[in-house]
């Protein structure tokens, strides 16, 4: 039988570790995601679960160190943030050459200089071309949900993940979570069972120098792989259904069905701006909302099949692409190169550095959204 | 999408996702990147270049270290038959040409030799025929040449007679040598245990001289090994046949010796010299050494020398005996000289002459040959022979002293014998070898020197060489006992222990374990390190860090 | 006697290297390359039950492109700077597998030890992680075409300090710097002495927790020296003095070959990185080595003996060995005495130690002497 707690999303991410039994976790810690490692340490300490952890002295060698134990073929888990990540760079790119189904946490907090420790999603989508998947969530259930799913996925199609909250306003925020029973985990999440390992009977180098005729060909295989993880997210997330009754999609519409403008944003800006559909609706509005939770691997083909239905598209993002503009209101755009029935989009980026985004801050912008006059794009700043 | 293949899928080729390895390098040959290639060479050593009877010592002394004593003695006896006497009377240039020397002191390669002759003698280790037994051949003279001659052509199945005109068979190391060098009792065991079982006759007492043409016809080939038996005493007024060392040694050899007393005056300054002087301070003279050139020209070996003037002989330098007068006593007078080396003739000073009594006069100035076989012989001198032993008669061959190669030393007369023997073998059978090889078994080497800067020295450290026991000098005059004792086992491991072994694999394995490459392979069964040249990147660490400069480069392009 | 350590070399049967060869011919290694030997030799010491972890080194390269790979064991390659947090994870994973039997061996450069790989290196030192470290250190970024790192000595010419005189720092003292952890074992070790090298090894095996082996390693084209001289640069580089042999065990330190001083002029010789070191330099750098010697011995309790005196030497010997300690020094040279030689020796040992006409013999020619003289005796 599930039962329900409340947790922060940190806790959530803790508890969904400790469900999945990962066998080695490397920790170090960093605002906002220190309360992640401490809740494990605290979970291991009172034998929920037993893990072997990794007291490293830098979240570059907690990666290094779980990409090691996921070498030697057992499930491992790290989580981070901001600067934590963005020292982890390299290692991000090993583990996804490696091919090692690594799941990480990373709650979004904004780059420094100046020190910030609120949200943003830099740090994040700096990451987005290392080849991990990424699931941006919005609330502590889906926190929890979405590490079963990452691994899951990780350990089907070798290829790590990593699960993003935001900082503070998912991470460090309760709310109450259905956790479900263990039976229904081991049904949805067997023991790992690596296809290739460090193996003392079948000695192999890994990461050995690859010429350029066999390095394109692993990558091709890598980016393969991606495409057939969006399957493998759909069937997962059927059977999570079967299992608990939820399910989280890969990109969630709210009552977009009949909308002529689409908001389209991402994590918790998604549950913030869900009242402000609904006030807009009862006003007359004809809104809806889409929330993209997997951001790699890209769903094209889900992007496609709602925007194409609405006239105009108001994406708002948490995060920056200098030079450029909000690195999802890119994705989408370019998702919808050249497709028929493209709608007329607007980027929007704000709440940089955990600037507060809310009802209010969403129906402005959306109002703003469906009033300005477009010719070509627009990217605003709000 | 989950049905595209990439490109190198389609033609086959499944490189694994994380980009594992397949398999080890080994097909990667890397003795592509070659243009210097080691090889083995196993190099005469410096002993065994000077080896008088052409012993490859690093061999034996392996087989030693091994503690395979049987073994060493059979290789031994691939050059020579008598180990415990040469142990015991050689000159042993091994030792002085022994590249150990600045480490510790020489081998102690003799008294190895003497250890391995006294071991056979022990445990009765007899010498075996191999051979068919064919062919009859007679030799005059058993001595080292003879039993040298008449032992390897025994092994090889020959009927050998030989012809002794003494009582026993030894010839110069039963009658020239004093027991205290040489015991009879070792010599008699050693000749025991080399013919018991050989088809090998002695006729003693039988002295062939003119009657050798006799002998032509009744056996298949006839060897003179006669030596030279009868001393050379200077034509100088007042000296005579009486006075010869040799026949002195003989008579003391013979256990005819009578005690002496007074003084006792020996001229000359060869080892036998030193040997009637020692002898004649263990029948109770004093004794005194007068020889024409100087102390250091002396052709005594150095041994001779310190062990005479421990034993307190006295030497006089440069003088030459002019005339000797007979009044009760002896007068000897004596001019001095001045000498150059050895080769060139003394000066005498003028008007430098003194007198010298004493008692009893021996001269040690030389041996030589009576004319005894006059087609082959010098009117004046040794048999003439050809490279191969042979004289003009096609049948009839000569070895050691008695030859105008004369040796001058037991182990060379030794060494002559088995030449001589391998000769008439080849000329029995027709063969026609060139050359009889000096060390017997020598594994191709070509050699090209091995010298102390060649041995790797940081495999090897300072060891003192173990020093022979001696009776104290005291109790040696008293007697004829041999005077020094074979080296117990103990000492004789740590010689071999201190040994190089120059030039000759030992199977340390340096090449082996510092080959980068792993190109390096030891066939257990054949006993031999070969370098795999499929992988050999030709760094030379093995040619460099052989301790004992058994390998060698050369350039060759892969 | 304890300054002595070395059994009596024969140059006969030198080495007693295991038998079982792990590593594949056909690696890329340089011609004459020490790493190629020391992991040769290293493999076949820690046998088949080895996952090997490699930084970007020149072994990363070694042990061969895909589909190759030499080592003949797991081989896992890693990022410049986390050999040591990587194979920490390989450890914790095969312990949470309850899997005791299989060494786990980082095996890094000098670059991915003392400059860039530290951090990771200090932390997995502190954190005692079971597995052992070897840092194969040939003084350069050699992989890359020698540059300058923190493990060049003071001197020496690389592409990143082309100028005289070469590196004007010293080499970092990664030594201190280990032990200042208390692992339970660090040694240094060099391929030259191969039965010191294998013991090491041996006894690193054995142990559990952290341990490092820090090698010498010449590099022919980076120490610009001939291929062939690699194992001689070993030899000159320890007994100069350049490179001391020693161990620290539980906080213990032991100098395991304590070698009669040469200079260091034929090591620098023999190296064209070092062409332009002269005169003062070479006896700048003699000082250092001196002074770093000095330090060792006092933390071995060992008297240092810089200088020895030079011919005659003349050893002044107090007390007599006891009867154990001289049977420890003749079981040192294979020597197995009778009772009766053995008390012969034991004997002549106590006439000679405070002889004066024979304190021009080192303790170690004085019982040599000993025991030849024994064994010409007959002692039955």
């Amino acid at each position: 039988m599930p039962r329900h707690e409340l947790l922060t999303g940190n806790e959530a991410v803790a508890h969904a570790v400790a469900m999945a039994k990962a066998d080695v976790i490397g920790i170090y810690p960093i605002t906002p995601q220190t309360t992640i490692i401490e809740e494990i340490c605290n979970l291991a300490a009172n034998k929920t679960f037993s893990p072997k952890i990794v007291h490293v002295e830098s979240e570059h060698s907690a990666m290094a160190t779980i990409i090691g134990a996921a070498f030697t073929g057992v499930r491992t888990f790290t989580a981070t943030s901001s600067q934590g990540l963005a020292l982890m760079h390299e290692l991000l790119h090993w583990a996804a050459g490696g091919r090692l189904p690594i799941v990480l946490a990373n709650v979004n907090r904004a780059m420094a200089p100046g020190w910030s420790i609120w949200t943003d999603q830099n740090d994040s989508l700096s990451q987005r071309d290392t080849g991990w998947m990424q699931f941006y969530c919005e609330s502590a259930q889906e926190v929890l949900d979405t590490i079963f799913l990452a691994y899951r996925v990780s350990e089907q199609v070798l290829i790590p993940s990593m699960v993003v909250l935001d900082a503070f306003v998912l991470s460090h925020t309760s709310e109450p979570v259905e956790i479900p029973d263990n039976e229904t985990i081991n049904k949805f999440l067997p023991n790992f069972t690596p296809s290739f390992k460090l193996d003392i009977d079948n000695p192999c180098s890994f990461g050995a120098l690859l010429r350029p005729q066999f390095y394109q060909e692993v990558r091709h295989k890598l980016n393969d792989a991606m495409s057939e993880a969006l399957i493998k997210i759909n069937e997962s997330d059927k059977l999570w259904k079967q299992l608990t009754g939820r399910e989280w999609g890969i990109v969630t519409e709210y009552r977009a069905d009949d909308a002529d403008y689409l908001f389209v944003t991402s994590a918790t800006t998604a549950s913030t701006a869900k009242p402000v559909i609904d006030k807009l609706r009862k006003e007359g509005l004809k809104i809806g909302l889409i929330k993209i939770r997997v951001f790699r691997p890209f769903p094209f083909e889900q992007v496609k099949k709602y925007l194409t239905k609405c006239k105009r598209a108001i994406i708002f993002d948490r995060n920056i692409s200098y030079g450029h503009h909000g690195i999802f209101a890119q994705e989408i755009k370019s998702a919808l190169y050249g497709v028929k029935n493209s709608p007329e989009i607007l980027c929007y980026t704000g709440g940089l550095g955990g600037k507060d985004i809310t009802p209010q801050l969403i129906e402005e912008t959306i109002i703003k959204g469906t009033k300005t006059k477009l010719n070509g794009s627009l990217f605003e700043w709000i | 999408m989950k049905n595209l293949k990439t490109p190198l899928q389609q033609s086959g080729i499944n490189v694994p996702i994380s980009g594992q390895s397949l398999k080890t390098t080994a097909e990667n040959k890397t003795g592509i990147w070659r243009n210097v290639e080691p090889f083995y060479l196993d190099r005469i050593s410096p002993c065994a270049q000077v080896c008088l009877s052409g012993h490859d010592i690093p061999v034996i002394i392996e087989l030693v270290y091994e503690n395979k004593f049987e073994e060493a003695l059979k290789i031994l006896r691939l050059a020579n038959p008598l180990p415990a006497s040469t142990g015991r009377v050689c000159p042993a240039p091994c030792e002085s040409s022994c590249l150990r020397k600045s480490l510790g002191g020489s081998v102690s390669i003799k008294q190895i030799e003497r250890f391995l002759g006294d071991f056979a003698i022990e445990n009765r280790i007899f010498c075996l025929s191999k051979g068919p037994h064919r062919g009859r051949i007679a030799i005059i003279g058993a001595g080292p040449a003879g039993i040298s001659a008449a032992y390897f052509l025994a092994i090889k199945g020959y009927f050998v007679t030989v012809f002794e005109e003494k009582k026993k068979a030894g010839g110069l190391l039963r009658y020239g040598i004093p027991s205290f060098r040489l015991p009879k009792r070792i010599l008699d065991r050693e000749l025991e245990i080399v013919f018991k079982q050989l088809p090998v006759e002695f006729i003693y007492e039988k002295r062939i001289t003119k009657d050798y043409e006799k002998l032509l016809r009744q056996f298949d080939s006839v060897i003179i090994t006669c030596g030279k038996s009868i001393s050379q005493i200077p034509d100088i007024p007042g000296a005579g046949e009486k006075m010869s060392g040799l026949t002195f040694l003989e008579q003391i050899n013979n256990g005819d010796s009578q005690p002496l007393s007074g003084s006792v005056a020996v001229i000359g300054g060869g080892s036998t010299a030193f040997d009637c002087a020692r002898s004649a301070l263990r029948l109770g003279c004093d004794s005194t050494i007068y020889y024409r050139r100087s102390k250091k020209e002396m052709p005594a070996f150095e041994h001779d020398i310190t062990e005479g003037l421990e034993e307190g002989i006295q030497i006089v330098e440069n003088v030459i005996p002019i005339q000797i007068d007979k009044n009760g006593d002896y007068k000897i007078t004596f001019a001095k000289t001045t000498s150059k080396d050895r080769k060139s003739a003394v000066k005498i000073i003028p008007n430098s002459e003194f007198a010298v009594t004493t008692d009893h006069i021996l001269f040690a100035t030389g041996e030589k040959q009576e004319h005894l076989f006059n087609k082959v012989q010098k009117e004046t001198g040794g048999i003439d022979v050809s490279q191969t032993y042979r004289t003009s008669d096609p049948k009839l061959f000569a070895a050691g002293d008695v030859t105008v190669m004369a040796p001058g030393t037991v182990a060379g007369a030794i060494l002559q014998g088995r030449l001589t023997a391998t000769s008439v073998h080849n000329y029995l059978n027709k063969t026609t070898e060139p050359h009889p090889a000096k060390i017997p078994h020598l594994r191709g080497a070509k050699d090209d020197g091995t010298t102390i800067e060649k041995i790797n020295l940081n495999y090897f450290q300072e060891l003192r060489r173990s020093a022979q026991k001696a009776t104290d000098i005291k109790s040696r005059l008293k007697n004829f006992d041999e005077i020094s004792s074979t080296l117990n086992e103990n000492s004789v491991a740590w010689e071999v222990k201190r040994c190089f072994s120059c030039g000759t694999c030992v199977y340390c394995s340096n090449c082996m374990n510092y080959c980068p490459d792993n190109a390096i392979s030891f066939d257990s069964s054949k006993k031999r390190f070969s370098v795999n040249l499929d992988y050999c990147k030709g760094c030379l660490i093995c040619v460099k860090e052989c301790p004992r400069h058994c390998m060698g480069s050369k350039y060759a392009a892969a | 006697m304890k300054n002595y350590s070395k059994p009596v070399l024969d140059g006969r049967r030198i080495w007693t290297t295991p038998e079982k060869e792990i590593y594949s011919s056909g690696h890329l290694a340089c011609p004459g390359c020490g790493v190629a030997i020391s992991a040769r030799t290293a493999l076949k010491v820690f046998g088949k039950k080895t996952i090997l972890v490699v930084p970007a080194c020149c072994f990363a390269v070694i042990d061969g492109p895909f589909p190759y790979s030499a080592a003949g064991v797991p081989l896992l390659h890693c990022a410049f700077e986390s050999a040591a947090a990587t194979a920490s994870g390989v450890r914790a994973a095969l312990d949470q597998m309850k899997i005791n039997d299989i060494n786990v061996v980082a095996w890094a450069g000098d670059g991915g030890t003392y400059d860039i790989g530290l951090q990771a290196l200090s932390a997995a030192a502190e954190r005692n992680e079971n597995m052992i470290y070897v840092c194969y250190d040939n003084e350069a970024y050699m992989n890359t075409g020698i540059q300058r790192s923190s493990a060049t000595p003071a001197g020496a010419w690389t592409t990143t300090t082309p100028a005289y005189p070469g590196k004007p720092e010293r080499k970092k003292d990664l030594a201190s710097i280990m032990i200042a952890h208390k692992i339970p074992y660090f040694a240094t070790a060099s391929i030259s002495y191969m039965n010191d090298f294998i013991d090491k090894f041996r006894k690193a095996k054995d142990i559990k927790g952290f341990r490092f082996i820090h090698l010498l390693s010449p590099c022919a084209p980076g120490w610009k020296h001939a291929e062939s001289d690699t194992i001689e640069l070993g030899f000159l580089a320890v007994r100069s003095r350049i490179f001391p042999l020693f161990e620290v065990e539980n906080n213990k330190w032991k100098i395991t070959y304590n070698p009669h001083p040469t200079s260091i002029n034929k090591y620098l010789d023999l190296q064209g990185r070092f062409k332009h070191v002269k005169g003062e330099d070479i006896k700048a750098i003699q000082t250092e080595v001196d002074k770093r010697w000095e330090e060792l011995c006092e933390k071995c309790d060992l008297p240092s003996q810089i200088n020895p005196p030079e011919q005659p030497v003349q050893h002044t010997r107090n007390q007599v060995l006891s009867k154990e300690q001289f049977q420890e020094v003749l079981s040192k040279h294979f020597i197995n005495f009778s009772d009766n030689e053995n008390e012969l020796a034991y004997q002549m040992l106590k006439s000679l130690w405070l002889d004066k006409s024979y304190s021009h013999f080192s303790d170690e020619e004085l019982i040599c002497n000993i025991i030849a003289r024994v064994q010409m005796c007959d002692c039955t």
